[in-house]
């Protein structure tokens, strides 16, 4: 035993000496008796551990709630597309026109919408066109109710359009002469305008109206517009 | 004093009066281990009876049934190391003749002998963790070993604080 050791020794020594003379007559309470601290247990509250959900569980609760708002985000901007890809086949027919609900049966939508939806163009329903009168035979010439309008408004050349509608022989023929200048339809007038040549006038006129009628189509619905040149 | 080990195996089953009785067995040293420290009888009841609860509700982590004992005695050690806290708050600073005039009232220790007086006096006079470790060694008479792991101490810092405190009690007493 090193000097170190023995002086702590006898210091300890003599603390405990002292310790043990003045702990003789403390007494311990009855406060910390187990009997009365067994009533403190009855009050302790149950661990909370049992019920609590194991820490894998709530993780794999966690991702299925991720996954399911992924799932009905995904399926709510679909939805949304749906739906605007039938708004896109509004029908631009009179008689369908007048309830949106009619959009959503693809079946009342006439061909000439379909067609104009294809080509990206805008339809429209002109109000001043519903006041023409009808034509003779309505059923040859269901767009006749409606101005197609390109990018540009009124007087554009519509010889698309008016190759779709009034018959490609007639125009044709027309251009092939070199005696039509431009052919489109006027939103004001509601009818087809066709500018020819005077050089030309009499065999156009004719060749025009034998085609109309062969294509059942009324002379109130087209003009001929004769231009000097 | 040793503690029956088979009350110990019950009392970490839930057996409450397996627990009361290894308690029984522990609870002297435990109450005069706080008086000591604390210096008046109201923590140091506070102290045990806490003590007692945190006992009971934690035994079943409790892994080597042998160590009950100073096991009990370090939930005991941080109850007083933070009641310490406390009393510091409390009174902002401690005042230590205030500390030992609590101790001297309440157990009527100025009516004993001048001895009990002066020796109560110098503990007074030591640091919390010093008077923890002197009250550990020389009234429990664990070793710095097992006051080591009841404070969460080095085993070094034990002996040399020890060492020291031991040495500034001797010459307080022998003083007077």
């Amino acid at each position: 035993m090193t000097d170190f050791e023995q002086g702590n020794n006898d210091n300890l020594e003599f603390i405990r000496a002292k310790f043990d003379s003045i702990s003789e007559n403390i007494a311990v309470p009855q406060s910390v008796n187990a009997s009365c601290l067994a009533q403190k247990l009855n009050a302790v509250p149950p661990q909370l551990t049992v019920t609590k959900t194991p820490v894998k569980w709530r993780r794999f609760a966690g991702v299925a709630a991720a996954l399911a708002v992924i799932i009905g985000a995904a399926a709510y901007v679909n939805m949304g597309t749906l739906t605007a890809k039938n708004a896109g086949a509004v029908p631009i027919s009179a008689n369908d026109a007048v309830g949106a609900v009619a959009a959503f049966d693809e079946a009342s939508a006439p061909k000439e919408a379909q067609q104009a939806d294809a080509k990206q163009e805008k339809a429209r329903i002109a109000p001043e066109n519903e006041a023409a009168p009808a034509p003779a035979n309505a059923d040859a010439v269901p767009n006749m109710m409606y101005a197609i309008e390109p990018e540009g408004g009124e007087g554009e050349l519509c010889q698309f359009d008016f190759l779709q509608n009034f018959g490609d022989e007639l125009v044709a023929a027309a251009f092939a002469d070199g005696k039509v200048l431009k052919a489109y339809i006027s939103e004001t007038e509601g009818t087809f305008i066709i500018n020819i040549t005077k050089a030309g006038e009499e065999s156009i006129r004719k060749k025009i109206k034998e085609l109309a009628e062969e294509k059942g189509i009324s002379s109130d619905w087209y003009k001929i517009v004769v231009t000097d040149s | 004093m040793t503690v029956d080990l088979q009350a110990v195996s019950m009392a970490k089953a839930g057996n409450v009066e397996s627990f009361s009785l290894i308690y029984e067995q522990v609870k002297d040293g435990l109450y005069k281990y706080a008086l000591y420290t604390l210096g008046n009888s109201h923590d140091a009841e506070d102290a045990v009876a806490d003590t007692f609860v945190e006992a009971f509700k934690g035994i079943s982590n409790l892994r080597d049934e042998a160590a009950f004992k100073s096991w009990i005695f370090r939930i005991l050690s941080v109850r007083m190391k933070r009641k310490i806290s406390d009393i510091i708050r409390r009174k902002n600073t401690v005042n230590i003749d205030d500390f030992l005039g609590d101790f001297v009232a309440e157990t009527d220790i100025e009516r004993e002998t001048s001895d009990k007086v002066v020796v109560l006096g110098a503990l007074g006079r030591l640091s919390n963790d010093e008077r923890m470790i002197v009250v550990l060694s020389a009234v429990q008479g664990y070793t710095t070993k097992e006051i080591a792991e009841m404070l969460g101490c080095p085993q070094g810092t034990i002996s040399s604080k020890l060492h020291r405190s031991l040495i500034k009690m001797r010459k307080m007493i022998e003083v007077g």
